[in-house]
């Protein structure tokens, strides 16, 4: 009888556990890597799984990590900000928004009002007096420079996309499908665009002429007028436009979930230029391009850092980093910056012409 | 795309996300779904009842217990001698298995399914948008809504009453709870009479004390979706089985057994 019992005992530990690793488990990565490079180009602060780690981009150093020793139960993939006054601001996983020292990492203070079942997706905004941080939990939060709550302006859904600011306003991308522009000072709504028929998941462009250009989950690139959100005009694209475009004069580029990357022109939405550099795979382009002289710079799903000539399309190189790349290329010291997801390395530099330069793998 | 993805996942999160697009709510999404599985493995579950009922008839007939008593010192040679019998009458006597064994693909499909469709992150959303079918408007409804009652689906389901968290687990697991009693209703109500002392018995007692703590575990640690899954399927188990007149209400009060 006791045998029998231990043996079914142990069968459904067994199948316990065989579902739980078949289900996936709760420890997945959620996201990938988030990267700020500041502004003199020399450190890259890295939003990755555990900790924030700032890297010396000169070399590929490390200069230090948050919290010093991992703790599973905070995770940390938003881009970090930094602020005019010298903060770095960063939100977790676990629903907490912290201001750390760049120079040492150090705990400034730690806002603990939003929802604890929810998380920061998106990277907070930060200029010289005020800080703007977008959550899961529907909310966009405003603060002072000490971490004191100004106001919150409550959407419809959650927040994945920073906020852009132009001056008093800020523009604010929504997962319910709505861009909103809100009094910076106040957070009062001065207008919402009717539904866009998707997602807008990733912080918009904006034009100094005032058009606001936001990719969407409807398949297009759109732009706005920034005075009153009626929309200008639609690029139709091959499948979910993720982020918003990177501008170089009067061309935008972008790429779309299905693999393309399009140059637009800034001013009519009529594509220039498109290519699909992976059409086996579809592999997917997410996040913005880098444009550095006369390159545009891309990343894709498929691991893959891409250069092509800005004027056609045409290729000029391409890297095979490894991992996943949704995360976009970014400039600092003189290199171009990748930060791959399920991949040994945390960050990879190249110089423009595509030579690997260093790689930053964090010590165990 | 693998085989596993194709023609499991693929399906599941596809007709979660049709029947989520028509009705417009998670949760409902889920029974509708549930029920809908159940529909489809009917056959299963008729054939596992005819195939224990004709087990248990088996083994209450004088041949049966002829071979008992004959080979009563010899459990290899007994065994050898049932198999033989089982053939004879035509009985799989692991058809009644089949059921059982066909949900645990499912229990983690539609659990990668749901925790997919609800897609809270942002690789949970390009895999989302990789996973949809071409004619299902996927641009439409994400962000779907996860809010079902009291419930997140895509959190492990925890009841907060005014805030208090006795055992520092956020909250009242009342799913879970349901989980472990329904399967225990399941499990009793499904049971055939059986003698005492028979090893047959004795594992069927076994599991029916596990087997609600293992889906109850599971429940306490996943996502609510799947365990709104557990108990809707649990119900219509329950129910299927009621239909059919084969619920075993002695098993779970003792009083009538007895009498009886």
């Amino acid at each position: 009888m006791k045998k029998t019992r231990l043996i079914i005992l142990f069968g459904l530990l067994t199948l316990g556990l065989l579902i739980s690793a078949c289900a996936g488990g709760r420890t997945q990565t959620t996201s990938w890597p988030g990267l700020t490079v500041d502004p003199d180009g020399e450190v890259g602060y890295v939003a990755s799984g555990t900790q924030v780690y700032a890297v010396n981009l000169v070399n590929g150093t490390e200069k230090w990590r948050f919290p010093a020793e991992s703790d599973n139960n905070i995770t940390f993939y938003a881009p970090p900000a930094l602020t005019d006054d010298g903060q770095l601001i960063v939100g977790g996983y676990n629903s907490l928004l912290y201001s750390l020292n760049p120079e040492n990492g150090q705990q400034n203070w730690v806002w603990d009002g939003a929802d604890p079942s929810q998380r920061y997706v998106a990277g907070p905004l930060a200029d010289s007096d005020q800080i703007y941080a977008p959550s899961s939990d529907k909310n966009l939060y405003s603060f002072d420079m000490n971490g004191s709550l100004l106001w919150t302006y409550t959407t419809e859904d959650a927040l994945w996309g920073t906020p852009t600011k132009d001056g008093e306003v800020v523009f604010l991308p929504g997962m319910d499908h709505s861009v909103y522009a809100l009094n910076a000072q106040t957070g009062r709504l001065i207008w919402k665009t009717d539904p866009l028929g998707g997602s807008v998941a990733a912080n918009p462009t904006l034009n100094p002429d005032g058009q606001l250009y936001v990719g969407t989950f409807n398949n297009e690139l759109l732009s706005l007028n920034s005075e009153n959100g009626q929309i200008n005009w639609r690029m139709p694209a091959a499948n979910w436009v993720w982020s918003g475009p990177t501008q170089d004069g009067g061309t935008l580029y972008v790429g779309d979930l299905e693999g393309n990357f399009y140059s637009v022109d800034a001013e009519t939405g009529t594509i220039v230029w498109k290519i699909q550099p992976d059409p086996d795979n579809e592999s997917a382009i997410v996040e913005k391009p880098l444009v550095l002289g006369d390159t545009v710079y891309f990343t894709s799903e498929n691991g893959s850092l891409y250069a092509v000539d800005a004027a056609n399309g045409n290729p000029l190189w391409s890297k095979e980093v490894g991992g996943k790349l949704y995360a976009g290329p970014q400039a600092g010291a003189e290199t171009i910056l990748v930060a791959p997801l399920n991949a040994d390395e945390l960050l990879v530099a190249f110089d423009p012409n595509g030579v690997q330069k260093w790689v930053f793998i964090p010590a165990e | 795309m693998n085989f596993w993805d194709l023609l499991i996942l693929d399906p599941m999160i596809n007709i979660l996300l049709g029947i989520y697009s028509v009705i417009g709510n998670f949760g409902i999404a889920i029974i509708l779904f549930t029920l809908l599985i159940r529909a489809i493995t009917y056959p299963l579950t008729r054939s596992q009842i005819k195939g224990t009922t004709a087990m248990q008839d088996m083994q209450k007939s004088p041949e049966f217990q002829k071979l008992q008593k004959k080979y009563k010192d010899d459990k290899q040679k007994l065994q050898q001698a049932q198999m033989e019998l089982y053939k004879e009458k035509g009985i799989n006597p692991l058809g009644s298995c089949l059921p059982t064994l066909i949900q645990f693909p499912i229990i983690i499909g539609l659990y990668q399914a749901v925790i997919r469709a609800l897609a809270v992150t942002p690789t949970q959303m390009i895999e989302l948008n990789s996973h949809a079918y071409p004619f299902i408007n996927i641009s439409k409804l994400v962000m779907i809504n996860n809010q079902f009652l009291w419930m997140d689906l895509s959190q492990p389901e925890r009841l907060s009453i005014f805030g208090i968290d006795l055992f520092g687990i956020g909250g009242i697991p009342v799913l879970a709870i349901i989980v472990v009693i329904t399967t225990f209703l399941q499990s009793r109500l499904m049971t055939p009479p059986s003698q005492p002392g028979e090893q047959g018995a004795q594992m069927t007692q076994a599991m029916n004390l596990y087997m609600p703590l293992l889906m109850g575990y599971l429940a306490f640690s996943f996502a609510a979706g799947l365990a709104v899954y557990f108990v809707t399927s649990n119900l219509a188990t329950i129910g299927s089985y009621a239909m059919m007149g084969r619920l075993n209400w002695d098993n779970l009060i003792p009083k009538r057994k007895e009498k009886a």
